[in-house]
């Protein structure tokens, strides 16, 4: 205690930076005097150069785990691209879309393959006809075509007669005619048997009632009723040939055959079949779900 | 290693160009927070902070010693972390009377929480320094680890401390009487080139 006690701050402050290289040539030569001079200096110096040996002996240890950032440890947000939500959105509603149809198609009961079957809704001009089939009516008994109402199409009454099951695709009984002769006098133009009422006919005449003065109800044959009997073949098919040409669809479908008079059933031939529907359906959900799974992978 | 290119791209705001900087750095940094803090735990959490710290500040590095900016974040991430965790306080290496002058007294040294059998557990030298150089206050141990851990010379380590040179070189000579006088309760675990009553008893 009595060394320490006789070395000042000072001199401990040189004695180290003596150690260190630090002391100016002046202070060097004076301090380097005092230790041949003074051995509790000298001590000092011995003591304090081995303490600074022992803390340089610390070995270097290496750090536990790698400290490299993430950018959210820096506050950096990744930015999601904006076409992000836009893909994941459409492929979640083609998905739910493509669902909803295969198991709409599936449910539904007796419904015919999906490719056949009619969209009612999708081509309303592409209604074609009715066509009533009558088991009883022979060969020899004339075609019936008759309108019921404006914009309404063509009644066509044909036994046995080689029309394209295709092409016929509303089948309605309307008892038209024999309401009309209950009615009271019908007046009948003095069109041939053999002429077939056209669709211009048809459509623009329609039922046009002309209001007698007894409360008799005229209607005439343009407006109401062609009756057209058919001689030979050749002019059946020219006849209904003509009369459907205007309004054959432009795809023809394999509709079965009408089993009985009392079934109707609507179809409307659709554009784009329900097959090609799923297909796209599918093609979209999966694109655009891959599309931003890429977009979210690549930020 | 492109020091420089890293650090401009780092500048720019490249993650990886300094990512690519810490794993050249870390066990440095890591290092100067354990010898300062003495605690393994809180030297991985003030490396953290210092290393986020500095990336945040990249573009306040104007040139210079790229280890010693990145000394001085952790050394301050250190203080932080010292501060947060409010540790035991750390007697003052030579405290001071009512007059500035200092109390020369070794009896501040000798810790009555321990007892021998915990003295007997530091009975390795290493764990015996670093247990002297927990003992310096924050300011002291700084100094001795800038200019005899990190090999910094006086005007680095003045740089890194935010003091004059004058003040590092004041402190250091006090941390290292500080260490003098604690490495001799294990003087017996000291080698012969570290005994320092070798030549007093001669």
């Amino acid at each position: 205690m009595m060394e320490e006690k006789r070395i000042s701050n000072r001199d401990w402050e040189k004695l180290s930076a003596y150690l260190d290289g630090q002391l100016s040539n002046k202070d060097l030569a004076k301090l380097k005097a005092r230790l041949n001079q003074e051995p509790e200096l000298r001590k000092a110096l011995h003591e304090i150069s081995k303490t600074r040996a022992a803390v340089r002996s610390l070995p270097l240890v290496h750090a536990p785990r790698n400290f490299t950032l993430k950018p959210e440890m820096v506050g950096l947000q990744t930015r999601t691209p904006r076409l992000y939500p836009v893909f994941r959105l459409a492929s979640v509603l083609a998905s739910i879309l493509f669902i909803i149809i295969v198991l709409g198609d599936a449910l539904k009961p007796g419904s015919p393959p999906p490719i056949e079957r009619a969209l009612p809704a999708m081509a309303p001009n592409q209604i074609v006809g009715e066509v009533q089939e009558k088991s009883a009516v022979k060969e020899s008994q004339p075609l019936e075509i008759a309108t019921n109402m404006p914009g309404m199409e063509t009644e066509v009454e044909m036994p046995e007669t080689p029309v394209p099951e295709e092409e016929l695709t509303f089948v309605q009984e309307v008892p038209l005619r024999d309401a009309i002769e209950e009615s009271g006098e019908i007046q009948s133009s003095p069109r041939l048997p053999n002429q077939v009422a056209t669709e211009e006919e048809t459509g623009t005449s329609g039922s046009k009632f002309v209001s007698g003065g007894n409360g008799v109800i005229t209607q005439t044959t343009e407006m109401l009723t062609a009756t057209l009997t058919f001689e030979d073949k050749e002019e059946e098919k020219a006849a209904i040939t003509s009369t459907i040409t205007e309004t054959k669809a432009p795809e023809p479908t394999s509709t079965p055959l009408l089993e009985s008079p009392e079934e109707v059933h609507e179809k409307v031939v659709a554009p784009l079949g329900i097959r090609e529907i799923k297909i796209a359906l599918l093609l979209v959900a999966f694109l655009a779900g891959v599309t931003a799974f890429w977009l979210r992978r690549r930020r | 290693m492109d020091e420089r290119a890293f650090i401009q791209e780092a500048k720019n705001g490249d993650l990886s160009a300094f990512n690519r900087l810490i794993l050249a750095y870390q066990d440095m940094v890591y290092n100067q927070a354990y010898r300062l803090l003495g605690i393994r735990e809180l030297a991985e959490d003030a490396t953290q902070e210092a290393f986020i710290s500095a990336y945040k500040k990249i573009r306040t590095y104007r040139g210079g010693s790229f280890r010693a900016w990145l000394i001085r974040i952790v050394s301050n991430a250190c203080y932080d972390e010292l501060r947060r965790h409010k540790r035991r306080p750390t007697t003052p290496l030579v405290p001071s009377d009512e007059y500035d002058e200092e109390i020369e007294s070794p009896s501040w040294l000798a810790d009555p929480s321990d007892t021998p059998e915990e003295e007997t557990e530091r009975s390795e030298l290493m764990e015996a320094i670093n247990y002297c150089l927990q003992k310096l206050s924050i300011e002291f141990r700084l100094a001795v680890v800038l200019v005899d851990f990190q090999n910094m010379d006086y005007s680095e380590a003045a740089m890194v401390s935010n003091v004059p040179v004058g003040t590092i070189k004041s402190r250091l000579a006090r941390a290292r009487r500080g260490m003098r006088q604690c490495l001799q309760q294990f003087w017996e675990l000291l080698p012969e080139a570290f005994r320092l009553n070798d030549e007093a008893s001669s």
